[in-house]
């Protein structure tokens, strides 16, 4: 928000100044600062707008605003990104938040969206995560495409069937909303099960992730080590699963994703397949036959 | 009023909002509850578990959908993508009506996520009222504005708050969501009768009634839906629905959430108020 340029005297300067006011960073988490934006006391901005009552200041209670807004989102913002705060710890990852709440605060009327800049703003901002700045980027990502996994569209999908008898060179396919790609340098998934409490194993779909888990008390884990992966997150029967697959297998739904027919994204990732596997064309039929059971293929929208 | 056509005319009983720790419950032994309030927010989603809940609920159930973030009286216009999925929304649940708060909330496509106070202005009156009927012909959809708790009182101010409702649903000709818990904290934070608020809105539009706990701090209360109602709140609950007629009535109860039977018994304390005004109160749809 900008800074209110002076004592509002109609509706839309009101609502500016006020949140500007609610939403500026609390000193040490808790009050609200002394010095207004015009390096005039708080107290003073805050009389001009705000009526006291015989119990409270006019002062006190837009404080009060202040830390409704403050604690609210700071727990909103927590309970979205729990595997980010096990790698930062406490400290540094309540700095990050009001960094990035301070300058990234909510564009969208569903607090679900919180997050949705923080992995662009952590690229600009890497000192906000100090020496494992990667590992926890990677994390961001990873919770972030669980929110979008959660609730996102699942669409009518294509079968194995209607992949069977098509022309590999015109076919084009989309991906399900829910299906979310990673590259990732560290097994994160591995991680982020073992910090949760209620997960447990899938085998054709990969390792479910109970959402509830999220909300659950953290265990403590050590930090992966690195290790470069390639994940699926996506939704089953309304839960969400993490699936590993290759690197040509990623590089295949990556060009898919970007609207690449069928026989162009599997030529994308020619190369790949050949050093991963000694039969090109058996792992493929494996491979799409297990993505088109998973209903991960929707029709083209490109 | 007890049905209206500010509720769709419908007079539903007693409702208890829909929560996540009680979904397991509610889908395993289908209590008997006369309706379910949902927030709309938390179903504005493409897909997933929140709407596979919301279709084993409505298949069980009647739903009233209630907003969080429409802020009627912000003054930048309503996101788009907002009213096109709270449209969506309306068609799944058949909610005969909805309802959100009588405050602003974003400015200039920022949101705070709370529910801010409003000068008690003629000019604040005109734009709420105006997006409020915007709001509702997109929708296709009647409108009931609830009063918020409030912590806060501006200079600007030239009425009452009680007065700024009823000059805002007359002009918006919409209904009223009245929480009298929120007057009663309302009247504790700045100083007026609850009952001078509750004796001059236009009882002819209460659509529904919200009831709640809240806590009391030294120097104010806040309305935080972790409590059993308050006697005083139940005393000002009673004179509601003395003034309105039995109306729908919603128990709020979303932090410390307790048991399902918990937060039901405590909602169906409201039904001896309504049973103690005899029959003779009960009235028909216009």
């Amino acid at each position: 928000m900008k800074p209110p340029r002076k004592t509002p005297e109609n509706l839309h300067e009101l609502q500016e100044w006020m949140a500007a006011a609610v939403m500026r960073p609390l000193v040490r988490s808790r009050y609200i600062q002394k010095t207004w934006f015009d390096g005039k006391p708080t107290t003073q901005a805050a009389a001009k707008v705000i009526k006291p009552n015989a119990r409270q200041k006019s002062w006190e209670r837009l404080q009060l605003y202040n830390q409704q807004y403050w604690f609210r989102i700071r727990s909103c913002f927590e309970e979205d990104f729990p595997g980010l705060k096990s790698i930062l710890g406490d400290k540094k990852f309540a700095a990050l938040a009001e960094a990035y709440l301070r300058d990234c605060p909510s564009r969208s009327f569903t607090l679900r969206n919180l997050g949705q800049f923080l992995a662009g703003y952590l690229k600009k901002h890497p000192e906000l995560m100090g020496p494992k700045s990667k590992l926890a980027l990677d994390m961001v990502r990873l919770e972030w495409a669980q929110t979008e996994a959660f609730d996102s569209a699942k669409l009518p999908p294509v079968s194995a069937t209607d992949l069977a008898g098509a022309d590999p060179n015109k076919l084009r396919l989309g991906l399900q909303p829910h299906v979310q790609l990673l590259d990732l340098d560290y097994p994160l998934d591995h991680y982020a099960i073992k910090l949760g409490e209620h997960e447990r194993m899938r085998t054709e779909a990969g390792k479910v992730f109970d959402t509830l888990a999220r909300r659950a008390r953290l265990r403590k884990v050590p930090l992966p080590k690195k290790e470069k992966i390639y994940l699926v997150v996506h939704r089953a029967d309304n839960r969400l699963f993490y699936k590993r697959i290759s690197r040509a297998g990623f590089a295949i739904l990556k060009a898919i994703q970007k609207g690449r027919t069928l026989s162009q994204a599997c030529a994308a990732a020619d190369k790949l397949l050949r050093q991963e596997t000694n039969d090109p064309a058996k792992t493929l039929h494996d491979w799409f036959s297990l993505w088109a059971s998973l209903e991960w293929f929707t029709p083209a929208v490109h | 009023m007890p049905a209206n056509r500010f509720n769709g005319f419908t007079n539903l009983g007693i409702g208890i909002g829909l929560r996540i720790p009680h979904y397991q419950h509610i889908l395993s032994k289908k209590p008997t509850v006369d309706w379910f309030e949902i927030i709309s927010e938390n179903y504005m989603v493409d897909g997933g578990r929140p709407l596979e809940v919301l279709d084993d609920i409505l298949e069980q159930y009647k739903v009233i959908q209630h907003g969080v973030s429409m802020y009627f009286g912000s003054v930048t216009r309503a996101d788009p993508e907002h009213l096109r999925r709270l449209k969506t929304l309306i068609k799944r649940t058949k909610t005969p009506f909805i309802s959100d708060h009588l405050c602003w909330g974003s400015v200039d496509g920022t949101y705070t996520h709370d529910l801010l106070p409003l000068p008690y202005t003629f000019e604040a009156a005109r734009r709420t009222a105006q997006r409020i009927k915007n709001v509702s012909d997109f929708l296709e959809t009647p409108i009931c504005v609830e009063n918020v708790s409030s912590y806060a009182e501006y200079h600007l101010s030239e009425m009452t708050e009680w007065e700024f409702l009823t000059e805002v649903v007359e002009r918006a000709d919409c209904g009223i969501l009245l929480d009298v818990n929120n007057i009663f904290v309302s009247s504790k934070n700045h100083d007026f009768n609850p009952y001078d608020y509750l004796n001059n809105v236009p009882h002819h539009r209460v659509g529904q009634i919200h009831i709640a706990g809240h806590s009391k701090f030294e120097k104010y209360r806040l309305d935080t839906h972790d409590h059993p109602v308050l006697p005083p709140v139940w005393k000002l609950y009673a004179q509601a629905i003395k003034l309105c007629g039995p109306t729908s009535t919603l128990l709020e109860w979303d932090a410390h959430i307790p048991s399902f039977q918990e937060v039901h018994s405590e909602a169906l304390k409201a039904r001896q108020f309504a049973a103690s005004l005899g029959e003779g109160h009960h009235e028909t749809a216009a």
